[in-house]
């Protein structure tokens, strides 16, 4: 499985949606989550990736990759 | 049973108890999200109190012979489209202490207003209790993480917070003011 599946599935999961609706191009704003679920979402990500990510990293934030990127980017800065 | 509220006061409850239900539902997602610990043992006790809180405005204005609004918006979402998205967890308590410190001042406002009801007096002191101890996890918790955030972060987390805070409270002000006013003027109209 690659880094990449690894993570739109990761989100997939933990928004309970199946893996098949979600891929590196998905916008988040068509995830049908609200904001609550959205907070949820980060704080599970970095607890299981261990990274941290900060809100100004998410401003050009739009799609799953990007949110990808930016984790990745952290995990790099971070390690 | 003839209602004891006035319209105002019905929307202010009401709005207290939907404030009260989104903060119980936010937290609750938060302690599900969040790793085993002592962090996670207080978001759970939170999401617990404001669920309580709701009850206990759900029971006030029934008891009072009225039924709760059902609005549609909390003050947590205005402020969520003010400050934007907490990103991790020390984002999340600042906007959460940011929250509670505002919650406490406005809750301080109302039970000053003369004649209230008794029952809205209690339920006040009932609540303000829990929040003065959600105000003192939070803040022990984010200390807590000013190694692992550093302190200038977090400083500088909650300053931007409080910023929007303010932007938030000034924006429903008057919608407040005015409806305290008339709750006020209300209440002295009865004497």
């Amino acid at each position: 499985m690659t880094e990449r599946t690894s993570f739109t599935g990761s989100v997939a999961g933990l928004l309970r949606l199946p893996a098949g609706q979600v891929s590196s191009e998905t916008e988040l704003s068509a995830l049908s989550v609200d904001s609550f679920a959205l907070v949820e979402l980060l704080v599970r990500l970095q607890e299981e990736m261990q990274v941290r990510v900060f809100q100004e990293d998410l401003r050009e934030v739009k799609t799953v990759g990007d949110l990808e990127r930016v984790f990745a980017a952290r995990r790099r800065e971070q390690s | 049973m003839t209602s004891l509220l006035t319209e105002n006061e019905l929307w202010i409850l009401s709005f207290y108890r939907s404030s009260e239900i989104s903060g119980s539902l936010f937290f609750g997602r938060l302690a599900r999200a969040m790793a085993p610990g002592p962090t996670q043992h207080d978001m759970t006790k939170h999401f617990a109190d404001e669920g309580m809180h709701a009850w206990y405005w759900t029971s006030c204005i029934r008891q009072l012979g009225a039924e709760p609004l059902r609005l549609d918006e909390s003050y947590q979402d205005r402020y969520l489209a003010a400050a934007g998205l907490p990103a991790n967890l020390m984002e999340v308590l600042a906007i959460t202490l940011t929250f509670e410190k505002r919650v406490i001042g406005q809750y301080s406002l109302h039970r000053h207003v003369p004649d209230l009801q008794p029952l809205v007096t209690e339920t006040f002191a009932r609540i303000m209790d829990d929040e003065k101890w959600h105000i003192q996890w939070v803040s022990d918790a984010i200390e807590k993480l000013k190694p692992e955030y550093g302190a200038e972060r977090v400083e500088a987390t909650l300053s931007r917070f409080r910023d929007a805070d303010q932007s938030v409270y000034e924006s429903v002000l008057n919608e407040h003011e005015e409806r305290l006013a008339e709750l006020i003027q209300g209440r002295r109209n009865r004497r």
